[in-house]
């Protein structure tokens, strides 16, 4: 770990861009602005959707839709208000309400088609990709 | 020039780079397959994928015959994040008509 004052000052700041913070815009556009970010672009993605509602499909073909309330840098999901999607099928979560979704069990997320700037998405994939 | 540097094709990601905003074929685990625009992607080939048209097959032999009966399920949908751990293959659309 970091011992020197000097290198926990900068640690405070993402690793990955030294100029840019990553809490500086929380505007739709953030995640275009991170400009050397490299392994971010859906976290940063899902982060500027917190908030809007979601169909998680899991690989076990269940579907749940809820409001996504956060995501973390493995994409685990954690969904509000949450309803399975064909209740008769899966009564087994019936009372859920919130829950926390690994994201390594995630197949697809169903995204609501406003919530995303389509030029934006691709800057930021061609930045990823030429950084990556 | 030094510019074209940056879109030089140097390895099998660029490729996908070139299909950005493009419609493509990705086949997926669980005989499923998505035809759909794609909007972004990264090095775990997560994506995202615009007007989707998924595509489920399933193989369902007969008791009694014996007999292979292969349905395929569709589906649309308009937005679609795809999780990269379940994707074999990306490709552009394939002509079958």
């Amino acid at each position: 770990m970091f011992c020197h004052p000097n290198r926990l000052q900068r640690t405070k700041q993402s690793p990955f861009s030294p100029s840019l913070s990553l809490t500086s815009t929380r505007a739709k556009s953030s995640y275009a602005l991170l400009h050397r970010q490299t392994k971010m672009l859906f976290f940063s993605y899902f982060k500027d959707l917190v908030g809007r509602e979601v169909t998680v499909e899991l690989k076990n073909d269940l579907a749940i839709r809820g409001t996504l309330h956060s995501v973390d840098q493995y994409l685990n999901i954690k969904l509000e208000n949450t309803r399975v999607v064909d209740q008769e099928k899966y009564p087994h979560m019936l009372s859920v309400r919130n829950c926390f979704i690994r994201g390594s069990v995630v197949r697809y997320v169903q995204l609501p088609p406003d919530g995303v700037d389509i030029d934006l998405l691709h800057d930021a994939t061609r930045r990823e990709a030429r950084g990556g | 020039m030094a510019t074209e540097e940056e879109s030089a094709v140097k390895e099998p990601l660029d490729l996908i780079r070139l299909s950005l905003d493009e419609r493509i074929y990705v086949k997926l685990r669980s005989d499923r397959e998505l035809r759909g625009k794609l909007h972004a992607y990264d090095q775990h080939l997560n994506m995202i994928l615009g007007d989707v048209e998924e595509v489920v097959t399933t193989v369902e032999i007969d008791d009694e015959t014996y007999e292979e009966i292969v349905r395929t399920t569709k589906r649309n949908v308009p937005f679609l994040f795809v999780r990269g751990d379940g994707v074999i293959l990306v490709s552009p659309p394939l002509r079958t008509a």
